[in-house]
């Protein structure tokens, strides 16, 4: 699989949806693009950012991919620029990349989104129609302001119930979670306090760990951190990293090039070693035992507790 | 030389009689015991879980495996097994519960012998029961050949590995 970035065109805008833009992406020539797997995202690399976006359109052999992005005032500047786009402006894309696909042996699928978090199930739903996959779909949204609506209710018809009211929400999902057949797995793609309210509801209905997944946009705003260096062990250089300024963007500012993709401690591409320091973890990639053994951390969000990291670089 | 356990497909209570604790966050169970001392762990587990829980004590696999099945049908997320017996009966009523699709953190297993195990011969497929362990060696039931049990415990088949011990320098 290639990793070489997409330069594509916008083919088509729909602002149907108050503060929410669908975006049509096709190559120049109209060729086919990759495949992926329902539930991927692209990372969409513009000028100083780069967001990862679900996809919403058809995962096998498309002709377009299709994001949806929510207008956030004060974001890093990505959805901004996303929504500046006119038809015809070029955009370069990481090629997809699967982190909450469907799990191939569950017997049925629960997939429960909020606000613009209905965009993976949007392919989950689309997937599942194709396949003859069962699905039931819950999907809570401020009203008039659901994304995707009629295109839900096409693929998922009696199976898909939206709710603009939190109480009635809370109450059904009680209800669903606690009626699922054996062999069901939960999708769950929203703001952090979301998903955790419905993991949260999940477990205590005795969900085990394995059939709950989730689909995390990045981390709320983090702490800026206190300063700390980083010692090079395989250059022997110094790095020093200011309070407010990541690990990541530290060692770009040296020269030091890290593999890296989102930026936001969810892709798992900038991991490096640690070889003397305490880690801070505040990355979504890896496990408590991986964060628990200390001897790696993703650079984009995690820092030193202490003064001082010893990074095998 | 087998390496540590965890680092292979076989679990502790597969090479020692051991019991697992019942997962607290159940919302229903059903334990499954497979002969008289199965039923006492089956039994003290009924008592440790909060969770309404049917208990069957059982005298043999096929019983076990017919109750398991009546439960699974109309059972629902939140739902957790217990299973009680031998290792080659465990392994057995594992591999049916895996089958309906239900997952590792859903079933809890409690071993009362792990001196004999099933053991598949990759040569001519047959699956003996043999009291042996991993590591050892022990003629295949159907093909008489020597064979080495590995340390490998299929789940879909509840039998381990067995190839010839001396595939490598045996001459035909």
């Amino acid at each position: 699989m290639t990793t070489d970035r997409l330069s594509l065109v916008v083919a088509a805008i729909d602002d149907t949806v108050p503060g929410v833009r669908s975006v049509t992406l096709v190559r120049p020539d109209g060729a086919p693009l990759p495949g992926y797997t329902p539930g991927s995202h692209v990372t969409v690399h513009g000028e100083g950012f780069a967001n990862a976006y679900s996809l919403t359109g058809d995962s096998i052999d498309p002709s377009s991919y299709a994001i949806s992005v929510l207008l956030v005032g004060d974001g890093r500047g990505g959805s901004r620029w996303i929504h500046g786009l006119v038809t015809g402006d070029r955009v370069e894309v990481a090629p997809p990349r699967s982190a909450f696909p469907p799990v191939m042996s569950a017997r049925r699928h629960l997939l429960v989104a909020a606000g613009i978090g209905v965009t993976p199930v949007v392919s989950h739903v689309r997937s599942a129609a194709r396949w003859g996959r069962e699905v039931e779909v819950l999907y809570a949204h401020r009203p008039g302001r659901g994304a995707h609506l009629a295109e839900l209710a096409d693929l998922a018809g009696d199976a898909l119930r939206c709710f603009t009211d939190r109480e009635v929400f809370a109450a059904q999902l009680e209800r669903s979670l606690a009626a699922q057949p054996i062999g069901t797995h939960l999708y769950t793609c929203g703001p952090a306090g979301f998903m955790d309210a419905v993991t949260q509801a999940a477990r205590r209905l005795g969900w085990p760990a394995s059939r709950i997944h989730l689909e995390h946009f990045g981390l709320a705003d983090l702490d800026e951190g206190e300063p700390f260096e980083a010692v090079l062990t395989a250059s022997g250089r110094t790095v020093a990293v200011p309070s407010g300024v990541s690990l990541l963007d530290a060692l770009e500012a040296e020269g030091v090039a890290v593999p890296n993709l989102c930026r936001q401690g969810v892709c798992g591409e900038c991991r490096v070693p640690v070889s003397s320091g305490t880690p801070w973890h505040r990355d979504l990639f890896l496990t408590d035992d991986e964060k628990a053994a200390g001897d790696t951390l993703m650079c984009c969000v995690s820092r030193a507790t202490g003064d001082r990291l010893e990074i095998d670089l | 030389m087998t390496p540590p356990l965890e680092l292979t497909s076989v679990p502790r209570w597969a090479v020692e009689p051991t019991v697992a604790p019942a997962d607290p966050s159940a919302t229903s169970c059903s334990a499954f015991a497979i002969g008289p001392e199965a039923a006492e762990i089956a039994q003290a587990w009924a008592k440790e879980t909060v969770a309404p829980t049917r208990l069957h004590l059982m005298g043999d696999l096929a019983d076990a495996v017919a109750a398991l099945d009546a439960d699974v049908a109309g059972a629902c997320v939140g739902w957790r097994v217990l299973l009680a017996g031998s290792l080659v009966d465990v392994l057995r009523l594992r591999a049916h519960a895996l089958d309906h699709g239900l997952a590792d953190d859903e079933i809890a297993i409690a071993t009362t012998r792990t001196d004999e195990l099933a053991l598949a011969c990759v040569h001519c497929s047959t699956v003996g029961v043999a009291r042996t362990a991993v590591g050892d060696v022990v003629a295949c039931e159907g093909c008489n050949r020597d064979l080495l049990v590995y340390h490998h415990v299929s789940r879909r088949k509840a039998a381990f590995l067995g190839f010839q011990v001396d595939a490598e320098t045996w001459e035909a």
